[in-house]
């Protein structure tokens, strides 16, 4: 069982932003989905998650299709992280991460333990009762991290996968909380969980993820394994950037780095320029 | 990521169990304000009635055997100060209750009823009855008879607060300079229908016109106690029951989406409810200012954001609020009143001046 998308076109104002993709998630699966600005990452994000629904084909959860889902039961397959929240109410953290108990049914005492225990999960309980609005930018997408974690927390019944999906979980995070998260997705994916990611670091997707889909203007480009789908032609292709793979020193994954460039034109006019002078 | 269990057990109790005691106690205070404020409300007055008068009036209402009261005291109570009093309570409790909803919708602390037109929005609805209801609309004032005036404002609240909700939103996201900008123009252009209205009116309805600007509770008979309650109560009920999907759309209406709200219904049910709480308002006591803003800002900061603790705590305190500022109105320059609205203007425009500034320094 999958969640799976199908033959998706989306276009908005004359402009294809997805075309005929397909790509499928399944359970246990890490899969990162890269892509140069306006790709489309964000757009198949929000038809996966029913946000968005697509002009042709369609995205079935665990072999049934997104609309015939009603929205409560598909909230408990599959949670969506956000790349910003409006919110903007002094709500405790705790609070916050509750509300994704919401499908649910009410907050009990399970909830709030479950709650604290995502919390402590992101790394963040002794900020429990401190205020949403006070806490930094990064501590802000942890607790909403911790929100869709107690959305899909429990197992469901006959091992039926859930999904997690995450629009640029790392944009606001530092180094080491970056590197944490990641590793959290690939924790969570060991239990009946599929986690898709959107990502711009194109080394953290070839270090946690199992599998890379590069897109490019709406269309899927590839899809595999980090150590084959990243390699110099194609994200030449896809990024427009020349870049060279070097073997990671440590890890089975490869370490992409962006090659020497050209110096622009107008700075070698400025250095010739100088020369005489001094 | 460590993954301190000693942590976890003390969030999930001790903090959380103390704040849920506080805001049970809260509330229990905010109805005892209630009720201490509504026998001061029936007691002060032109006639001052000794506590234990009303006290008895009220029992004697309730069927219980008790001793007589004066029987001018008693028919000041029943005649006058009793619906007054009833009709402040559940006119603060709807305009409060309307406020937070309506902030909670938008996802901004700063819309209030009277800032973003809605109340203008009823109140012009209301004004063109009075005055067209003799002849262009005779029709409706003859086949809704005395609701007429509460309908005709929670139509005219609603279409504004749709209004104003277009125009704000963009891709789900309710750009607040927007808000505040389309409210100054809808109470302009409503102010200007008013105004126009109020040319073509006689004198008879202009008094009632004056009142209606400026807000009062002057116009409290038992008929208009009775249409206010019936449909104040409905938002009054309802609103309280939709908290969670409240608390959710504070999230974004994407985010709420993804916990299974069905967002597309909820908007426009909880948009009608607010518009009902405020239409119904504006029709029997004008444009009261302020309540909807000052109220739930004071409960959030006492008792946090949650809909669940703040829309039965906007609904008490709601109601005490208006009905002191009614008790001034009626008191400070006796035997004459002043119109309540001044009174909320006067508390409530320094109060949103603070909070503006605030919000200004927030954004940089």
């Amino acid at each position: 069982m999958t969640l799976e998308a199908e033959g998706l076109c989306v276009r908005r104002s004359g402009r294809a932003l997805l075309q005929n993709l397909s790509l499928s998630l399944a359970a246990g699966e890490v899969l990162a989905v890269v892509g140069a600005n306006g790709a489309g990452k964000s757009t198949l994000l929000r038809v996966l998650s029913a946000e968005l629904t697509p002009d042709r084909g369609q995205v079935r959860l665990n072999g049934r299709a997104l609309a015939d889902w009603p929205a409560r039961e598909s909230a408990k397959r599959r949670a969506v992280l956000p790349q910003h929240s409006p919110l903007d109410f002094p709500f405790t953290a705790l609070e916050v991460v509750l509300m994704g108990r919401i499908p649910h049914g009410g907050p009990g005492a399970e909830d709030v333990h479950r709650a604290a225990l995502a919390l402590a999960e992101v790394g963040l309980a002794p900020l429990a009762e401190r205020r949403y609005t006070t806490l930094s930018g990064g501590e802000r997408q942890r607790v909403h991290l911790a929100r869709v974690l107690v959305q899909i927390w429990e197992p469901l019944p006959a091992q039926e996968p859930r999904f997690l999906l995450l629009d640029e979980p790392t944009a606001s995070l530092d180094l080491a909380h970056q590197h944490a998260t990641l590793a959290l997705a690939q924790r969570w994916a060991q239990h009946d969980l599929g986690v898709l990611i959107v990502l711009h670091d194109l080394n953290l997707a070839a270090q946690y993820a199992n599998r890379v889909a590069v897109l490019k203007a709406g269309q899927l480009l590839a899809v595999g394994a980090p150590a084959k789908v990243l390699e110099p032609t194609l994200i030449a292709e896809a990024f427009g950037l020349p870049v060279q793979i070097l073997p990671h020193p440590e890890l089975p994954c490869p370490l992409i780095v962006a090659r020497a460039q050209p110096a622009p034109a107008a700075n070698q006019a400025a250095t010739q320029a100088r020369v005489p002078i001094t | 990521m460590s993954m301190n269990t000693q942590a976890l057990s003390l969030p999930a109790s001790h903090p959380l169990l103390q704040r849920q005691q506080f805001e049970r106690l809260t509330l229990a205070a905010l109805l005892a304000l209630m009720v201490f404020v509504a026998l001061l409300s029936i007691a002060i007055g032109p006639v001052p009635i000794p506590i234990a008068d009303v006290l008895r009036t009220l029992a004697a209402l309730t069927g219980l055997p008790v001793a007589e009261v004066a029987p001018q005291h008693e028919a000041v109570i029943v005649s006058i100060r009793l619906p007054r009093t009833l009709l402040g309570l559940l006119v603060g409790a709807g305009l409060a209750v309307a406020g937070a909803a309506m902030q909670g919708l938008f996802r901004n602390p700063l819309a209030d009823p009277g800032l973003i037109g809605v109340s203008a929005g009823a109140a012009l609805a209301a004004v063109s009855v009075i005055v067209l209801g003799g002849q262009g609309l005779a029709f409706l004032t003859q086949a809704l008879g005395p609701f007429s005036l509460p309908i005709a404002a929670f139509i005219g609240g609603l279409l504004t607060t749709l209004l104003v909700y277009r125009l704000a939103s963009r891709d789900g996201r309710v750009s607040v300079m927007t808000l505040l900008l389309a409210g100054i123009a809808i109470n302009a252009l409503a102010g200007a229908g008013t105004g126009l209205l109020t040319y073509l009116a006689d004198d008879q309805q202009l008094r009632t016109l004056t009142f209606w600007s400026m807000g009062s509770l002057g116009g409290a008979t038992w008929p208009a106690v009775g249409s206010a309650a019936l449909l104040i109560a409905v938002p009054l009920l309802a609103l309280p029951l939709l908290a969670r999907t409240l608390n959710a759309l504070l999230l974004g209406e994407a985010e709420a989406g993804h916990l299974g709200i069905a967002v597309q219904r909820m908007q426009p049910l909880i948009v009608t409810l607010a518009a009902l709480a405020v239409g119904a308002a504006v029709a029997v006591s004008g444009i009261i200012g302020f309540v909807g803003l000052v109220v739930p800002h004071l409960l959030r900061l006492a008792l946090g954001p949650d809909h669940r603790l703040l829309l039965p705590g906007a609904a008490l305190l709601g109601g005490s609020l208006l009905l002191l500022a009614d008790l001034l109105a009626r008191t400070l320059v006796t035997p004459a009143e002043l119109p309540i609205g001044i009174l909320t203007a006067l508390l409530g425009g320094p109060f949103f001046l603070a909070l503006l500034l605030r919000w200004q320094r927030q954004m940089r």
